[in-house]
């Protein structure tokens, strides 16, 4: 009875096949069949029961018992192993010696692909695969608030909205809300922001972290009174407590408040990827008022029940969320829970980007075995006449492609242990600053997984490389071969290696395409005009403790002061301050009324970011005025509200130009804040990253609406950056307890915004360069090997008349036009595939024609060039010589 | 480690390895192709012995060669069945060499007993 088998299954057999046939010792007489037909019932059923993981185990043991069961069991062949394979390895090395050329090439290719990969693939570790570090982490997802109506899909969500999801949600087990926020640590030398967790007491509880010392929150810190114990984490209590035994009870001020420590984290603790890069330091817990509804400012967490599934738990969530929606009307209207799981919440938008560099590398990888596998050929047609005379000596196929294997798999072990080492180095070039962006829970670090799968690539690696290259080799007609005496290297080999150019070439150009693309991305997105210069601007960010600056009297002082004391520095230009710096991101969009049209519906209202400013703010910043003034001295507490609104504002509302002059109102018209007169129109700056828009923005003079913190910006004559320590000493000398946060100059400000974006294009480049490289050196070996078996036909060509331009021109035609071919199927590739980059592009669209120019052009550029230089050493043969050679 | 005594010579048997002991008891429970072979033989050791398929006919190898096993004519009905398959039963001498193994191994058990006694539920 013949039954059909799985592909896998089929696969296994294949490679239990192979093993019979190539491995030391063979088959016990006489079962071969048997052998054969049991293995088959074995695999089938092992990958009944487990998948393709037992299938593989069970494979690997089986081909283990063949090779140790023969060996030991065979008189004829005992002790014959040991020796015959130390005689491969010897062989090998000696081979590799004698060619150190060929070796340290096909070593460098390989380690550089391998090497690429396991980085690479560190990443995707750490972003997808790793388990996040939490007891049943699988059952951990992140809580999303959803606006119906908005189209917001993944917002923040409000506290006691979300403990009433929970108390609702039998699915649930625990839940918990979270926001960071940074704060001045002081009393503990230089006065610091650090990064603050602000979480609900279920928060700690849902991640079962179990403190190294103390406690952690419980629900009597969900009420007012117990808002300043906190919990620190293990770095914060070596750091900053210099590893005291005693730190509970200790008293550390943050935000000038007097905070007791109740507990310390275990030191492999980390946070659920909060603060994207400013892993929260200290813990404190989160108060909110038990009637907020509105405010929609945290991140939620929540552990499933063992057994309830995502979908039961967001849907049992949500007819909680129908309820409130019918209780608070004004503020829950449309306001639904979803959940993801929480690794994948993590990861987020990182995946595209870490999968198009998993491929990248992959195909840099794939070039470098092709390239070593043509090397290898090449070789192993240069070794013909030693193949066959030990042929002719007794050697079987099998052992030649034995000896063959053994070759690649020596140059496989030095290859994947370097490149494992290359992938290390690769990991620790990652800029510091730019591992910061990423959430510590993704760092990528070298783990079990990782090395693993090193290990199993360098293995397909040798395969791919090593395999087919020796089955074509150990092909050759001994006879044929003897009896010719000259290399032949038949039309088969030809072919295969032209293939593996065009397929190399083809890979290359996709590559270049992709980077190209992502250049030109880059540049559009660099050439973005922020909205403000530059150039000669440094920023820094004080923010006000309430307790020494209770309110905007005092504080507006102190910054007066500020600006006073720096604008009196030699080379300083201009000073002014805002609430909100350019290009931060921070969310503070408030809802508004307009004096001269009748008021949209409630939850309507359009809503425009809050800017506090103080008059030299805009010259400082080089920000552009349209129409109207800017803010003045003038404007004080006693004189009329007013405000100055960003042009796109200004063409939205009043698009005839008449901005200047109308009212409006924070709230609704119907608010009891007073009307704001529009003094000035001034151009939009960047916000939320060069690749988005302006927002709409309405700035307000300092001295009519105080701001805690302020951003401050010094145009100054010379380079900004020579400011840095003169701010630092003013600022200590006026407050010594108040730290200097995010001081850059402008330029870095621009240039932190773009850092993914140039980076991930940075990175793609290089890996399209090195598959470039790979694609071309594989050009130049063919070309080179092809010249070297013509040699006579050359020769005969040059004498009986042709020119060296001829010749040359007919060997660079033959490189050239398999890379053609490989440079046309790449096109045709590419263009489908383009469409996968559409959401990381700025500016271009897949379908824009110049990449598609450029990268052939690239390609066939170098590749000309490669195998010119092949081409000209053909010419300088002397005919006489090459004829008579052999 | 001792090598298996050809069929031709004469004598106390060694003993048996442990794998062709259970491979033999497997057969006294009824006739069998390689792979249930190798199942049941699993099975019996409770997993501590698994024959890999070129363990398993090498082991068969020495079995027939030794007479203790040999080729069963009886086949299942022929839908189960699959041409390629060999069955195989134990022989008479193969029984014989089998109890002589039990007989021995219970001797030895005995031996060791004598000096340290069966763990007794209190």
């Amino acid at each position: 009875m013949r039954r059909t088998r799985p592909v896998a299954v089929r696969v296994a057999c294949l490679l239990f096949d192979l093993g019979a046939r190539i491995l030391p010792g063979g088959v016990v007489d006489g079962f071969r069949a048997e052998i054969r037909e049991g293995f088959l019932d074995e695999a089938s059923d092992s990958y009944r029961q487990g998948g393709v993981w037992r299938l593989l185990r069970s494979t690997c043991a089986a081909i283990a018992d063949l090779v140790l069961t023969t060996n030991r069991i065979t008189p004829s062949r005992r002790g014959a192993l040991m020796p015959a394979l130390l005689q491969d390895l010897r062989y090998a090395f000696r081979t590799f010696r004698r060619q150190p050329g060929f070796t340290l090439g096909a070593l460098l290719m390989l380690a550089l692909g391998i090497g690429a990969n396991t980085a690479i693939f560190t990443l995707l570790n750490a972003a997808f695969l790793r388990p996040l570090p939490y007891p049943a982490a699988d059952r951990l997802v992140r809580v999303w608030g959803a606006r119906a109506g908005a189209g917001e899909s993944r917002g923040r969500i409000n506290p006691n909205d979300a403990a009433d999801w929970r108390r609702g949600a039998p699915g649930v087990e625990a839940l918990g809300v979270s926001t960071t926020t940074a704060q001045p640590l002081t009393g503990s030398g230089d006065p610091a922001m650090i990064p603050v967790a602000l979480v609900s007491s279920g928060f700690l509880e849902v991640l079962q972290v179990t403190p190294a010392m103390g406690r952690v929150f419980g629900p009597e810190h969900d009420r007012p009174g117990r808002d300043t114990e906190i919990v620190v984490t293990d770095g914060f209590w070596r750091r900053v407590l210099a590893s005291d035994p005693r730190a509970l009870g200790r008293i550390v001020r943050l935000a000038d408040v007097a905070c007791t420590i109740i507990g310390v984290l275990p030191p492999d603790f980390v946070s659920p990827g909060m603060g994207a890069g400013a892993e929260p330091q200290v813990w404190r817990p989160l108060v909110v008022a038990p009637d907020n509804r509105g405010g929609h400012f945290t991140l939620g967490v929540a552990r499933l029940r063992p057994g309830a599934t995502l979908a039961e738990a967001e849907s049992q969530m949500n007819a909680v969320a129908e309820r409130l929606a019918r209780e608070f009307p004004s503020t829950n209207l449309g306001q639904r829970a979803a959940l993801e799981p929480l690794r994948e919440a993590i990861a987020g938008d990182t995946r595209p980007v870490v999968l198009l560099l998993m491929a990248a590398v992959g195909v840099v990888l794939l070039s470098a075995c092709a390239n070593v596998a043509n090397l290898l050929l090449a070789r192993s047609t240069a070794r013909e006449r030693e193949l066959a005379v030990r042929g002719a000596l007794g050697a079987t196929r099998g052992r030649l492609v034995r000896q063959l294997l053994t070759e690649s798999l020596l140059l496989g072990v030095a290859a994947a242990s370097a490149g494992i080492l290359v992938g290390w180095i690769l990991l620790q070039a990652v800029p510091a600053w730019l591992a910061e962006q990423l959430p510590t829970v993704m760092a990528a670090t070298m783990d079990g997984r990782v090395l693993s799968f090193a290990l199993l690539l360098s293995s397909a690696t040798v395969v791919l490389f090593g395999l087919l290259p020796a089955i074509v080799a150990s092909r050759q007609d001994l006879r044929g071969t003897l009896a010719a005496g000259s290399p032949g290297g038949g039309g088969g080999l030809r072919r295969f290696q032209s293939t593996l150019i065009v397929v190399e070439a083809a890979l290359a150009l996709i590559l270049l395409v992709s980077a190209t693309f992502l250049v030109r991305s880059l540049v559009r997105l660099q050439r973005v005009d922020p909205g403000f210069t530059t150039a000669h601007t440094l920023t820094f960010r004080l923010s006000l403790p309430r307790t020494r600056y209770p309110d905007a009297v005092r504080g507006n002082a102190f910054f007066k002061t500020v600006m006073h004391r720096i604008a009196a520095q030699p080379g300083v230009a201009a000073v002014g301050g805002v609430n909100t710096s350019p290009l931060s991101g921070r969310n503070s969009c408030d809802s508004f009324g307009l004096d001269d049209r009748p008021a949209p519906p409630q939850g309507q209202e359009p809503c425009a970011e809050v800017r506090v400013a103080t008059p030299g703010y805009f010259t400082a910043m080089g920000i552009r005025l349209e129409a109207g003034r800017h803010l003045s001295l003038e404007d004080t507490a006693d004189t009329q509200p007013v405000a100055v609104i960003s042009d796109s504002m200004a063409k939205r509302y009043w698009p005839a130009g008449t901005a200047v002059g109308q009212r409006l109102k924070w709230g609704s018209v119907a608010s009891e804040s007073p009307w704001l007169t529009i003094v000035g129109v001034i151009g939009g700056v960047r916000h939320f990253g060069l690749n988005e828009l302006a927002p709409d923005e309405v700035y307000m003079p300092m001295e009519q609406r105080g701001a805690p913190a302020v951003t401050f910006a010094v145009r100054t004559e010379h380079d900004a950056s020579a400011l840095r320590e003169q701010v630092r000493v003013i600022i200590a000398d006026l407050d010594p307890a108040l730290p200097v946060a995010e001081l850059l100059t402008t330029n870095e400000l621009v240039a932190r915004s773009v850092a993914l974006p140039a980076f991930r294009t940075q990175l793609l480049t290089a890996f399209a360069v090195l598959a470039l490289l790979l694609a071309v050196s594989g050009v130049y070996g063919v070309v080179a090997f092809q010249v070297g078996q013509r040699r006579r036909e050359i020769g005969i060509r040059l004498a009986l008349g042709a020119t060296s331009r001829e010749v040359r021109r007919l060997v660079v035609r033959r490189g050239m036009s398999t890379v053609a071919l490989g440079c046309g199927i790449g096109v045709v590739a590419a263009f489908p595939l383009m469409r996968l980059l559409q959401d990381a592009l700025f500016g271009v669209t897949p379908g824009d024609p110049l990449p598609y120019v450029i990268a052939p052009a690239v390609l066939l550029a170098t590749a000309l060039a490669a195998s010119y230089l092949p081409a000209r050493r053909a010419t300088a043969f002397d005919p006489v010589d090459t004829i008579r050679g052999d | 480690m001792s090598s298996r005594a050809s069929s031709t010579r004469r004598g106390p048997d060694p003993p048996l390895k442990p794998a062709t002991f259970l491979v033999l008891v497997s057969l006294a429970a009824g006739d069998r192709h390689g792979y249930a072979l190798r199942k049941d033989v699993a099975e019996r050791s409770g997993g501590s012995i698994r024959l890999g398929p070129a363990s398993l006919y090498r082991t068969i190898g020495t079995l027939l060669a030794d007479g203790l096993i040999e080729e069963s004519g009886r086949r299942p009905a022929p839908e189960l069945d699959d041409e390629r398959r060999r069955y195989y039963r134990i022989t008479e001498r193969g029984r014989r060499a089998l109890r002589a193994e039990i007989s021995r191994l219970e001797a030895l058990a005995a031996a060791a007993r004598a000096v340290i006694p069966a763990r007794v539920k209190p």
